[in-house]
């Protein structure tokens, strides 16, 4: 790869001091200190909620430190202040894409540039994108367009800006694993180019791959670095990453005979366009299942179709044999399908309300004396009913919102991204209590872009791709290579041949 | 100590707003000693401006409790000046259609029925657009509220002119029969106080005691928290709009009948607009919105005595009654702002921590 | 032309019935992309009706007065921006605040500076300076008040101006608060720009009203007439594009022409229902449009955050570290 500008970027670093930040008694980070160099490719890695966002946030100007120094080439930078981030060479690709939906690609980088959205700057963006090899379409609408296309767009928006410093935060989340390949090869190829690159990431096997230097944070400290060569096997990183063993929660088989949900055929369309095309599954008492597959392929709108939280095109939802399709959550709720979300601030907490004033807002009926029992016992902490909801930790939040839901008669528990945000031991709590409620003889469905949290908990994982499920494996026989593969494929490869999807 | 200091802001905010306003009244020139016994005599007085002031007040804390209901679930119907026209309207039409055919007591309960109903089906005409398509409710019941002007406007110069007294544009005055009215002290008294107190205190305890109201409230502060504890939001906000216009519309019915006893130019000032300042003062004290209510009844019933023996413009009411919002809202913005760089005092603010978390 | 409603008195009638309500519209519209839903048009138009009557009464000069009017209308909009970013109202609460003490301010400087019944100008009118020429059917298109014309060239101006750099970080502001602030785009300050420049449009609005329609001040409480709610209308009827939405005011305006035109007593009156009736339709029917995506929104915390801290004051300490984070200016 030719070094187009070595003579223009001389070698430039950008180092973090002593980086603290809290965000009340969570420590997100806790005096991060690291550099980043040009011409390599450093990948930060860490577990959720490790602190990862918030460094990458504080590095781009987004968020404020509670302490310590961000210096590029020796000078310290003003904080907080995107504008100087920006100044001083560094750009950011954010994990969740912060692009204009209403604008398009062009209107987008042109902002970022400070550039009036004309020819000219329709050509240089152009010119960039076939330097870079990064096809986009600018000239539509970004909300119109598809992930990993938006992320191209942010991507260019990025480099357009000629930056010194290119912060990914968890950059392959959003592509399909077919494209992950090719995407971290472009990162590869940018450093190369004399580009710094931070590349924040949760999976080893993507630092393995492409990464000079490697840092791994934990509870928002830095554990450990390493430099490529010197890289420990998969096992010890790992276990540096994680801290402790995350319990691999046997999921015995508790599935009995019984469906007590059964989909056919539902189909879902937002804007006119199917999201949830013609999916069928079946759902046993006492059988978790887990759907994987990249986010934004329908899982998130086949669990509301099901909750009766949006509207069905066609197909039916049946649970213990009676069809639900078409009624409100209300009705869904009283005939046993409980949906919980993994946006607790947005879809779940209600400012100001205690803990017991969220169970009673529902249409089951919680009696107070109650409330307090079933919070010890789905270990709620503090498990105070009159305590404020929106002043408990994300975990103990979640514990609670399980809570509401396993406790209201639930027939079927729906929950998206369980562990979302969570720290070990909430994830474990939390694991724990769906294999629990499973046992109890409840049918969950679960979703979750994480692959292995899935194959720790569910006696059954359906892949779901481009609004339809492509595979399904049960527990025993999980192949984790093929699960991957399906993953990529998608609806294409597997036409027809999930004959059991239907009918367990 | 915090608690007790959040409830007192209202307080604060209107004292020393009047004190402002009145200190800027004395810079132009005015006695201020004069203004404060007009403010006195005019409202408290006597007998018949203490009657005045509790009947202005009426359609005010009604109109406060509608529109303290929208926004408390999350809506803002700033409808009520129309829907308590039209309520106003349609009790004037029962009381000529049905005096002598139903004993007066049935008539004025009927009357008051049918305040609450037009008010009500006059605010679901905003209502449901916003339920089923999302229009802007701001704007539609804006919007409403000229129609109903006209509406009543045009009735009262057409089809209900009176035939005694020409010379103005007025409907003819309702049977004495149906005056809600006790005369103490040689004043009429409205019981629409009573009336209105009542119907606002049952609403307070409805929202703020039963878990219905929990409900309602959860829409407010978060509708797709409530969405997710399987509230049926439509279901909610249809009541809401009903009980919203029901409310102005009686506030109207029980002006036609312990206020005004006729339709004539001027018969109903922007009360709705007076019942939304109420709100945004009461609002984190509702349960004293008829305290509010009463008080600005006071200063309503006072500025004709402003005008005539301290010869301020009476416009100066209005002005008496939006400063306070705006000094209370300067006052929470004040109180939230210093907290958070006096690092002592905001550790004992747990709120703050809290809207960080989840990070 | 047997038609009275084609005649060119009428549209002439419709033309200087739109632009105060056009102006509105244009001023709201502005606002909105940006993310502010202008509760407070009714009050802007109020104020700067009342300063334009007032000017030109004090400077005996029409357009000084007007001027004076404008000038108004801006201060307004800071006072507007004010009670609903610093003193953390939100829109809806800071507009009603800033509507109903508008009807207070106006309704009290009239009496105290000149009566209670009303301030006039004496008769004095916005004529367009040049003179008339070609008859009424050129008239009608070149012989308008200047106003008129300000108006469409402002309606072009923002048409163009929001596919700028500018109007894309105004839009950026409405669409995504995130976004614009990650790309170091300062809401606070932008939105009192964009108030400020809602606050001039409007303002023409009003002062046009006052001086160039009325010609007096009389009742603060029906002076606007809703006007300015109807130019909000517009907005969302025109699907918040500035073309469509002076086409909106057209038909608004039509509507409201029409109770000038017909001289039968009996619905005379009836047909002051008409353009508010018209409004109402067009809004309830038409839902497909979608506004800017945070259009009357609070700002996040973390927008007041970052005001703070230029304006240099110093994180508190959280937990043992000494705070050395803000840029110290």
């Amino acid at each position: 790869m030719p070094e187009v500008r070595h003579d223009r970027a001389a070698s430039r670093v950008l180092t973090a001091e002593a980086i603290t930040k809290r965000f009340g008694h969570v420590e997100a980070n806790n005096d991060v200190s690291f550099s980043l160099r040009s011409a390599e490719v450093h990948a930060l890695l860490g577990q959720n909620g490790a602190g990862k966002s918030t460094l990458v946030g504080i590095l781009s100007g987004s968020v404020v430190p509670d302490g310590g120094r961000v210096c590029v080439d020796g000078e310290a930078i003003a904080l907080g202040s995107p504008q100087a981030s920006n100044d001083a060479g560094i750009a950011t690709v954010y994990q969740d894409l912060v692009l204009v939906p209403t604008m398009t690609g062009l209107e987008n980088i042109a902002l970022a540039l400070r550039r009036a959205p004309n020819a000219a700057t329709r050509d240089e963006i152009a010119a960039s994108a076939a330097e870079f090899e990064l096809p986009v379409n600018i000239n539509t609408p970004v909300g119109a367009l598809g992930l990993p296309e938006r992320q191209r767009i942010e991507l260019l928006r990025a480099l357009c800006q000629r930056p010194a410093f290119l912060l990914l935060d968890e950059p392959t989340s959003l592509l399909p694993p077919l494209m992950v390949e090719t995407f971290l090869g472009k990162v590869r190829e940018l450093a190369d180019r004399q580009l710094a690159v931070l590349l924040i990431t949760h999976r080893l096997d993507e630092a393995r791959l492409i990464a000079d230097r490697v840092t791994i944070l934990r509870d928002g400290q830095v554990v450990a670095e390493f430099d490529r060569d010197a890289l420990p096997p998969n096992e010890d990183v790992a276990r540096l990453i994680v801290g402790q063993d995350v319990a691999a929660s046997a999921a015995e088989h508790h599935a009995r005979e019984h469906t007590v949900l059964a989909v056919a055929d539902l189909v879902v369309s937002t804007d006119g366009r199917a999201v949830v095309n013609g999916v069928s599954l079946g759902v046993k008492a006492g059988e978790i299942v887990g759907i994987a597959g990249v986010d934004g392929n329908g899982q998130r709108e086949l669990m509301e179709a099901i909750a009766g939280l949006r509207a069905i095109e066609s197909g039916t939802v049946a649970v213990e044999g009676n069809q639900i399709q078409g009624q409100s959550y209300a009705d869904c709720w009283s005939a046993g399908v409980q949906f919980v979300s993994e946006d607790r601030r947005r879809e779940g907490i209600v400012p100001t309300y205690s803990i017991a004033e969220h169970f009673s807002i529902t249409p089951g009926r919680f009696e107070p004396a109650k409330v307090r029992a079933i919070l010890e016992r789905y270990d709620v902490r503090p498990p105070d009913p009159k305590f404020r909801a929106d002043q408990l930790s994300g975990g103990n939040q979640q514990k609670m919102l399980m809570a509401r839901a396993c406790e209201a008669g639930a027939r079927v528990l729906l929950v998206a991204y369980p562990t979302q945000g969570l720290d070990v031991q909430a994830t474990v709590r939390i694991r724990d209590i769906l294999i629990e409620q499973a046992a109890s003889g409840i049918g969950i469905v679960v979703t979750s872009s994480d692959l292995d949290e899935l194959l720790a908990i569910s006696q059954r994982v359906v892949v779901m791709s481009r609004g339809q499920l492509v595979g399904a494996q049960h527990h025993g026989a999980f192949d984790k290579r093929e699960l991957a593969e399906w993953i990529i494929r998608g609806p294409g490869g597997f036409a027809h041949a999930t004959p059991d999807l239907a009918r367990t | 100590m915090r608690r007790a200091a959040d409830g007192a802001l209202p307080l604060i905010a209107f004292v020393a707003s009047m004190a402002l306003l009145i200190g800027l009244l004395a810079l132009l020139g005015y006695d201020a000693s004069v203004i404060l016994t007009a403010l006195w005599e005019g409202s408290m007085g006597s007998p018949s401006a203490l009657s005045t002031s509790l009947g202005q007040a009426v359609p005010i804390i009604l109109t406060a409790a509608a529109f303290w209901l929208t926004v408390s679930a999350g809506v803002f119907n700033i409808g009520m000046d129309g829907q308590l026209q039209l309520g106003g309207l349609a009790t004037l039409l029962v009381a000529f259609a049905l005096v002598g055919v139903l004993p007066a007591l049935l008539v004025i309960v009927v009357g008051v029925a049918a305040g609450a109903l037009a008010g009500a089906l006059w605010s679901a005409l905003a209502g449901v657009p916003k339920i089923t398509r999302g229009t802007n409710e701001i704007v539609s019941t804006l919007m409403l509220n000229f129609v109903a002007f006209v509406i009543v406007g045009e009735m009262m110069r057409g089809a209900l002119q009176s035939e005694t007294n020409r010379l103005t544009p007025q409907t003819d005055k309702i049977d004495e029969s149906l005056h809600i009215t006790s005369t103490i002290g040689g004043a009429q008294f409205s019981w629409g106080i009573v009336i209105a107190i009542a119907f606002t205190v049952a609403l307070l305890g409805i929202v703020l005691m039963t878990s219905l109201g929990l409900r309602l409230r959860a829409i407010g502060l978060n509708a797709e928290a409530a969405r997710h504890a399987a509230i049926p939001i439509p279901r909610y906000w249809h009541g809401v709009f009903l009980c919203a216009g029901a409310l102005s519309g009686i506030a109207g019915a029980l002006v036609i009948l312990g206020l005004r006893f006729h339709i004539a130019p001027g018969w109903a000032p922007l009360w709705g607009f007076q019942g939304v300042l109420v709100t945004f003062l009461a609002l984190r004290r509702p349960w004293l919105i008829p305290l509010w209510g009463v008080l600005f009844g006071m200063l309503a019933a006072a500025g004709p005595a402003l005008k005539g023996s301290a010869s301020v413009p009476d416009s100066i009411v209005t002005v008496m009654i939006t400063l306070p919002v705006i000094v209370l809202y300067l006052l929470y913005a004040l109180q939230r702002e210093p907290l958070s760089w006096l690092p002592r005092l905001r550790a004992a603010g747990p709120s703050r921590a809290a809207e960080a978390q989840d990070g | 032309m047997d038609n009275p409603f084609i005649t060119v008195e009428y549209w002439n009638a419709v033309l200087r019935i739109a632009t105060p309500i056009g102006f509105a519209a244009l001023g709201c519209l502005l606002c909105s992309r940006a993310g502010v839903l202008l509760i407070g048009v009714e009050g802007i138009m109020l104020g700067s009706a009342f300063f334009g009557i007032a000017g030109t009464v004090w400077t005996d000069s029409i357009w000084l007065g007007f001027l004076i009017g404008v000038a108004s209308g801006v201060l307004i909009s800071q006072i507007l921006g004010l009670l609903t970013m610093r003193a953390r109202m939100g829109d809806v609460v800071g507009g009603l605040v800033v509507h109903i003490g508008a009807i207070g301010v106006t309704g009290f400087l009239l009496a105290e500076w000149f009566s209670e019944t009303g301030a006039t100008t004496g008769g004095k009118q916005l004529e367009a300076p040049w003179p008339e020429f070609g008859g009424a059917l050129v008239g009608l298109v070149l012989h308008q008040q200047p106003l008129v014309y300000a108006m469409i060239a402002i309606a072009i101006a923002l048409h163009l101006s929001l596919r700028s750099l500018t109007g894309l970080t105004v839009r950026a502001a409405g669409e995504s608060m995130r976004a614009a602030m990650a790309l170091g785009i300062r809401l606070i300050p932008l939105r009192f720009l964009v108030l400020a420049v809602s606050g001039a449009i409007v303002g023409c609005g009003g002062a046009f009203l006052g001086v160039g329609v009325a010609g007096t001040f009389g009742q603060p409480a029906t002076m606007i007439g809703g006007q300015g709610f109807i130019g909000l209308a517009c907005v969302m009827f025109g699907a918040w594009r500035p073309l469509q939405a002076l086409a909106a005011t057209m038909i608004f305006a039509a509507a409201y022409a029409l109770q000038f035109r017909v001289l039968s007593d009996d619905l005379s009156g009836w047909l002051q229902l008409l353009p508010y009736v018209v409004v109402l339709a067009a809004i309830m029917l038409r839902s497909s449009a979608r506004g800017p995506a945070e259009e009357g929104q609070d700002l996040p915390e973390a927008a007041y955050e970052a005001s703070r801290r230029r304006a240099g004051w110093r994180p508190a300490r959280w937990g043992g570290k000494t705070a050395v984070a803000g840029d110290g200016k």
